[in-house]
């Protein structure tokens, strides 16, 4: 019966057990001398490049898609800014004759309408030169002397066509057509007083969309950004000791960045812009560092004294447990992270030529910088980083830099560059400290703007 | 605020292992990490050694994860039998495995009540001076649940030396059980 108290009390009780093990079998402590599987990461790299790249092509053709229908909304009104002109009183042998009643009616079902005489001129090349000669004549003779004031120089369409093309080729901003209309006719009394007797009237229609980009009133604008891109980093752990720098650059291997940003940009009618964002960082480093180990092997019966007699010259050996210090070279690999979360505050100036635009700015900033990973201590052995630089791993930093950015308008509102930033950090490390942590990058970004 | 530990099956553990999920890797440790070092301490592994056996035992269930079918077994009683082939192999390699030959002339003891009121660590502190063969026999047999024929096979010894490494075991218990070791 006690047999069975053994086999059954012990099993079941006493082995059930599971002992605590001690804080330093943690596993922040153990996982660099685990192997394990590995993420795939050029698969997620790959993966996240391909997301983001695909998310601004789509912001981007939603933009562009945006904009060409309200581009096209506005081509229609241009048409109905200025209502058919009606109740000229013609004559068959003018170039404007009246048009039949059924075409009358047409005329009234669509703004479209309004440009019919033209149609109708168009047939009659004999009569179209007259009317040339009279519109150019009274045109140059009464507007420009009246109104050239007002409205500078301008291009005189002869064609619907002609009027369609130069409002894309000067890239006039589309929204900004129905206001330059509306100037011009101001205008129109003056012109229909010059240019009444010679029966030309419909071609002031056409004046009202016939703008020079020139004269579109030039004043500031907002921009919306976004954007993401690489970033290259130079020394984030620098250290007062040249031995631990020395140890840590050829570690910190491999680096990958990635930066994600948006803002708001104002730019001033004199080219000069300011913008705020906010901008994310995150570099990673893995760290590969050879860890030497010291390991205590216990041998049994391992000859510990040897004595030898002087005058026989025999040797006795005395043998007992004898603890031997074996050192182990152990590959420790850790990825050290840095993350940015960046507002900056950038000012500059821009350069425009035609669709291109070169910008200068500088920027100055606060951050909140995160870290986590590892570093080596003075002795050369690994430390986790967050115990040694900051305790809460956690700090708000300053920054300054600048760069420079190319774009070019996709359209009128939309435009695309690239950025090239120099970010330097301000020391946020200890002064007492081992490590200063003053990363410098270089970031090159792509982004879209969309003016607003 | 603690981080909330998100709760896995352990076929979903051994997935998101093998997919090289971070988070999962450390529930895995995490949850086997007591069972791994009771193991340990049970089989006198030196403390100085500790660490590398544990990581290395980790290493191997981390790799062979592919193996673990989470339909036919436990994932404790898999790891338990990983923990032992690797503590044996290095009592083996560290000449420490010494068991020897031992006429069948044993008989059962009885064993006392004070086992009722035992704990793990005065055991382990009890046992420390046990010959390792006395102790390894004994664990697996009564700790991890191996038959003799099992830890005759695992140790390259008869079943029947393996019962009366047992029974001598026992023998050694009883005589040097002593009460002001018990809690």
């Amino acid at each position: 019966m006690e047999q069975d108290n053994f086999d059954k009390e012990a099993p079941n009780r006493l082995f059930s057990e599971e002992l605590s093990p001690p804080a330093a079998f943690s596993w922040e402590n153990m996982e660099g001398g685990i192997q394990r599987p590995q993420r795939r990461r050029r698969r997620g790299l790959f993966y996240f490049t391909g997301c983001l790249g695909a998310l601004l092509l789509l912001i981007g053709i939603g933009l562009f898609g945006l904009f060409e229908n309200n581009h096209q909304q506005e081509k229609i009104a241009d048409n109905i800014i200025l209502p058919p002109i009606k109740n000229v009183e013609k004559t068959d042998s003018q170039p404007f004759a009246p048009i039949d009643n059924s075409i009358k009616e047409e005329q009234s079902a669509t703004a479209e309408n309004s440009f019919l005489p033209f149609q109708k001129l168009a047939h009659n090349q004999n009569e179209q030169a007259t009317f040339t000669e009279n519109f150019t004549e009274n045109f140059t003779e009464n507007f420009t002397e009246k109104s050239s004031n007002k409205l500078g120089e301008s291009n005189i369409s002869r064609d619907k066509e002609e009027v369609k093309k130069n409002v894309a080729t000067h890239k006039i901003s589309h929204s900004k057509v129905p206001h330059l209309a509306l100037e011009k006719i101001e205008a129109l009394p003056i012109l229909l007083n010059s240019l009444q007797s010679s029966e030309n009237i419909p071609f002031l229609q056409k004046l009202a969309i016939t703008e020079e980009r020139t004269t579109i009133k030039n004043s500031g604008k907002w921009q919306l950004m976004l954007g993401g891109g690489t970033s290259f980093v130079d020394n984030i752990y620098h250290s007062k000791s040249d031995a631990v720098n020395a140890a840590m650059q050829p570690a910190l291997s491999r680096p990958f960045a990635y930066t994600l940003s948006g803002g708001i940009i104002y730019q001033s009618p004199k080219n000069f812009f300011a913008g705020v964002g906010l901008r994310f960082v995150e570099h990673k480093n893995l760290f590969r560092y050879d860890q030497n180990e010291n390991r205590e092997i216990m041998v049994e019966n391992a000859v510990t004294q040897v004595t030898i007699n002087t005058f026989t010259g025999q040797e006795t050996e005395v043998r007992d447990t004898r603890i031997d210090t074996e050192i182990r070279v152990r590959d420790v690999q850790k990825v050290n992270r840095i993350r940015l979360w960046e507002i900056p505050l950038t000012a500059g100036y821009a350069f425009n030529f035609k669709d291109w635009q070169v910008r200068l700015n500088g920027e100055i900033g606060a951050a909140r910088m995160g870290v986590s990973g590892f570093v080596l201590n003075e002795n050369l052995q690994l430390v986790d980083a967050a115990n040694t630089l900051f305790p809460n791993q956690n700090r708000l930093a300053f920054f300054y830099g600048g760069g420079a950015e190319i774009n070019r308008s996709l359209t009128s509102r939309l435009s695309a560059g690239l950025n090239l930033r120099m970010v330097q950090y301000g020391n946020i490390g200890e002064k007492t400290g081992l490590y200063q942590v003053m990363p410098r990058r270089v970031g090159l970004s792509f982004a879209i703007k969309y003016n607003l | 605020m603690s981080e909330q530990k998100k709760e896995y099956t352990e076929k979903q553990l051994k997935l998101a292992c093998l997919d090289g999920q971070l988070k999962a890797q450390r529930h895995l440790y995490e949850l086997l990490l007591p069972y791994v070092y009771t193991i340990c301490r049970k089989y006198f592994i030196p403390t100085a050694y500790q660490k590398d056996m544990i990581q290395d035992i980790f290493s191997e269930v981390f790799m062979k994860l592919d193996r673990f079918n989470p339909e036919k077994g436990v994932l404790k009683t898999w790891v338990r039998h990983i923990s032992i082939y690797r503590i044996i192999d290095y009592k083996r390699k560290n000449g420490k495995m010494q068991i020897l030959e031992i006429s069948p002339d044993f008989h059962e003891s009885t064993a006392p009540e004070i086992w009722k009121k035992l704990y793990l660590e005065d055991f382990l502190k009890l046992t420390k001076d046990m010959p390792e063969g006395y102790r390894t026999i004994f664990f697996l047999t009564q700790s991890e649940g191996y038959s003799h024929e099992e830890s005759g096979e695992l140790l390259g010894i008869s079943a029947q030396t393996s019962r009366s490494q047992l029974s001598r075991a026992k023998n050694w218990l009883r005589k040097n059980l002593q009460p002001e070791y018990i809690k």
